[in-house]
């Protein structure tokens, strides 16, 4: 069933139910299918409706910003589907050094295991449809996909693989399935306003729409599902005398670490032409190949993470593909062609940058968030010893040139823009001290209380984050359905 | 080889073997020593790279010194020590910067020496530019649209205001730019094609009756293609009111649909479970609404056609005949298009 605030009318004060999501993007419309398979009744609240939203809806996602600017309110949806009704359907699972400790980065990563997450992957790239995701992942491409690619001949580099959802809006394509389902009720144009508590354990949540409606949802347990910035906006509203500096913010880790993926074109190429490092139809599905690098050199190199893609340019007016005529480069193939190159590295957390919130208040009498989001230094760094070593790599195997164009300087470091992958704000941490929510995605000293979303990655690698979001909340609902039998 | 296109550095002095490019360099290849500076003949390498030779004294006996060979030696001899010598250099870190370039220092002794050798002939360098790229057909179009539109009615409008141009065409690269009315365009290039629009200018574009070419210029091999002429038509009639007056926004309606449903039908159900009306005309105004039930929904407005889907929950629950309007708030005005009768 699904019912709008705005045009319905709501007949109770108050509703219970098992679990309550708050919040039908990606992560809550995948949490209210599976409970909807396992026989849990849940309650699915959307603060927007089915359209794209009102100006008004919209003045709800207003922020301000740090030094850096930032896109807030475009970078997300408020209506059903959330940022899946525009996601541009990149997809790849986390790599299991993501999932690794690294030692150089100085707040701690998953503690989980790469397993812990990879054995909800088929599953999520079901929902994604993405018929053979593990193509991937599995060597398959690696072992298939070798016109256009460089042929690494080194344990240094490798290539890497995107494939892609169509992509799926999860709003439109799962709309029937949750109109017609017989667990899952549906409230649109119902915002989330405050978390109700007995003493830490969570009751349930009340819903408001703009026009001043009102439920009171109860229920054993309720998940945020908003998204990385509002999961940590909401909860920052939400305080009280058990909850001082708003639910989960024990340890100030409430809003830090936001992260994006940073994207950097620091170099142009000269390398033999047909490289085909952008998406494309290989066995009539669509694969993008990245250069990136081996797990063991990334750690023995203490690098972050990163991929790059390679486009075509025009002729550069010294190093031009002539360059590789001569006889020197007898042994590369040819002919030669230069290339621009898209870097999207992985930023390490950094306590500084963050979410807060401001005094200005929103139509729902919650306040307004500020994003200041910074970078490590040792970000720049991890990037520049990359560039280096393809620089090594390139002239030790005579494969081409670099050119070194951009470096990190203030005025480049403000201009790099991101993913709209917002991370980290609510991050998943084994003890209490170290982050927000726990390994089932629980709030830390919290009952009841659930967080899920790109805003519980504690490292995001380069990968998009939509599958993995998917197949966490998978696992978070099988985790619930376990609490619950 | 583009003639033009290139600087090639060619020798000044008049050498006792005659070398012409390829051929000359397989008839020197060989176990036989030569002197080295022969060999430099054979390099292709852009003057902007003359600039090394400044920076090193005697580029030559630096680079025999660095390669540990002799002035003369068998050019299979110095291609080994060559490679090598470059594998080593980027090892040790021994890179020379030239314009951003990072080559070795290997690499710069050799281009140092044969400037230093040779000198350099410039041949007047033609700066290639859309402007003075010569039409060839490169792309394979399949499709492409819109084509035209009325008078100030925005066509294939996107969230950001911007008219969409797609299309579908193979042999799209990477360094593929598009020009529409003689002025470089955004392009995003797809699996099918590309897409592309008009931006900034738009409200000036869409006002100019007649005709824009659609040109494609591939940077990268300096050609362009005509993709095909956007036509922007003169305006439509507009609707004329009951009182004589006329509409400032809407132009003649000439059907609309569907007209008759059941109660908890989704009448001309979409894909994604909406209902549906379509209106045979078009609107000046990107914003106007749909009214009916009391609800106002968004519409999507194409130059013939105006469309609006919404949600079945906004569906009547009773019986009875419901207006259905257009409404432009910008301009103040409702039209009522007619009755849907629900039974």
């Amino acid at each position: 069933m699904i019912s709008d605030f705005l045009t319905s009318e709501i007949k109770s004060k108050q509703i219970n139910t098992e679990v309550c999501i708050i919040g039908a993007g990606a992560a809550g419309i995948t949490l209210a299918l599976e409970f909807e398979k396992l026989g849990v009744d849940n309650i699915l609240i959307e603060g927007g409706g089915l359209e794209y939203p009102t100006p008004e809806q919209l003045d709800l996602y207003d922020a301000a910003v740090g030094d850096k600017p930032y896109p807030v309110a475009t970078s997300r949806l408020r209506y059903f589907g959330g940022s899946t009704n525009h996601w541009g359907g990149w997809s790849r699972a986390l790599d299991d050094f993501d999932f690794n400790q690294k030692p150089y980065f100085t707040e701690k990563g998953w503690p989980i295991s790469q397993e812990a997450v990879h054995q909800y992957y088929p599953k999520a790239a079901e929902i994604c449809e993405i018929p053979h995701f593990e193509k991937c992942h599995n060597g398959y491409y690696q072992k298939q996909l070798t016109d256009g690619v460089i042929d690494w001949q080194n344990n240094l580099f490798t290539n890497k693989f995107f494939v892609f959802s169509p992509p799926t809006r999860f709003g439109t394509k799962y709309l029937d399935t949750i109109s017609h389902s017989k667990h899952i009720t549906t409230y649109l144009n119902a915002n989330a306003t405050e978390l109700l508590f007995n003493g830490k354990t969570i009751e349930g949540v009340v819903a408001k729409s703009l026009d001043g409606k009102q439920l009171k949802i109860t229920a054993k347990h309720t998940i945020l599902a908003m998204g990385g910035l509002e999961n940590a906006r909401f909860m920052l509203n939400n305080h009280n005398n058990d909850f001082k500096q708003g639910v989960g913010n024990h340890a100030d880790w409430l809003g830090r670490c936001f992260m994006d993926h940073p994207g950097f074109q620091p170099i142009d190429l000269l390398l033999p032409k047909g490289l085909n490092y952008k998406r494309h139809l290989f066995e009539d599905e669509a694969v993008m190949p990245v250069i990136s690098m081996t797990d063991e050199a990334l750690l023995k190199h203490q690098l972050n993470n990163f991929c790059v893609m390679l486009g075509r340019k025009k002729d550069d007016e010294t190093l031009n593909p002539e360059y590789m005529n001569n006889p020197w480069f007898k042994q590369t193939a040819h002919p030669a062609g230069n290339y621009n190159a898209q870097f999207i590295f992985e930023p390490s957390p950094c306590k500084d940058s963050r979410i807060t919130l401001t005094s200005e208040k929103d139509g729902l009498g919650m306040n307004k968030l500020k994003l200041d989001w910074r970078f490590n230094d040792r970000d720049f760094r991890s990037l520049e010893k990359v560039v280096k070593l393809m620089i090594q790599e390139m002239g030790v195997t005579n494969l081409g040139r670099i050119k070194w164009k951009k470096f990190f300087e203030p005025k480049t470091i403000k201009a790099i823009g991101g993913g709209m992958h917002h991370a980290g704000t609510t991050k998943m941490s084994s003890h209490p001290s170290d982050g927000v929510v726990d390994e089932n995605c629980q709030v830390h000293e919290t009952e009841g209380l659930f967080v899920i979303g790109n805003s519980v990655f504690p490292h995001v690698g380069f990968s998009n984050p939509t599958i993995t979001i998917v197949a966490l909340s998978l696992r978070l609902a099988n985790h619930i359905k376990g609490l619950k039998s | 080889m583009n003639e033009q296109r290139r600087f090639v550095l060619k020798a000044l002095g008049v050498s006792g073997v005659s070398i012409a490019a390829y051929g000359g360099y397989t008839y020197l290849y060989s176990h036989k020593e030569h002197d080295i500076e022969n060999w430099f003949k054979q390099l292709t390498l852009d003057p902007s790279l003359s600039i090394l030779r400044d920076q090193y004294t005697a580029p030559v006996d630096q680079l025999l010194t660095h390669l540990n060979a002799k002035k003369k030696i068998s050019f299979k001899d110095l291609e080994e020590k060559v490679l090598a010598s470059i594998s080593q250099d980027f090892t040790l870190d021994k890179i020379v910067k030239v314009d951003q370039w990072h080559i070795s220092l290997t690499e710069a002794l050799i281009i140092a020496s044969a400037f230093d050798v040779l000198g350099v002939v410039a041949e007047t360098k033609v700066i290639k530019t859309y402007d003075n790229a010569p039409f060839e057909d490169f792309l394979t179009v399949e499709k492409w649209g819109p084509q035209e539109t009325y008078q100030g009615i925005k066509f294939n409008e996107q969230p950001d205001g911007h008219c969409g141009l797609w299309v579908v065409a193979t042999g799209v690269s990477d360094a593929l730019q598009i020009y529409v009315a003689g002025k470089k365009r955004n392009v995003f290039v797809n699996e099918k094609g590309l897409t592309t629009g008009i931006y900034k200018d738009v409200d000036s574009f869409i006002n100019t009756i007649g005709t824009s070419q659609i040109i494609a210029y591939d940077e990268i091999n300096h050609v362009k293609q005509v993709i095909g002429e956007f036509k922007v038509l003169p305006p439509p009639k507009f609707h004329q009111y009951d009182d004589g007056s006329s509409s400032k926004v809407f132009s003649e309606i000439r059907k609309w649909g569907p007209k008759n449903a059941l109660v908890g039908e989704v009448f001309n159900i979409q894909p994604n479970g909406y209902a549906a009306f379509w209106i045979k005309g078009s609107s000046r105004s990107k914003s106007v609404k749909l009214r009916f039930n009391n609800k106002e929904h968004t519409t999507t407005v194409r130059k013939d056609m105006i469309t609006t889907s919404f949600s079945p929950l906004n569906l009547p629950s009773k019986p009875g005949k419901y207006p259905v309007s257009l409404v432009s708030h910008e301009h103040d005005e409702e039209l009522l298009l007619g009755f849907m009768e629900v039974r």
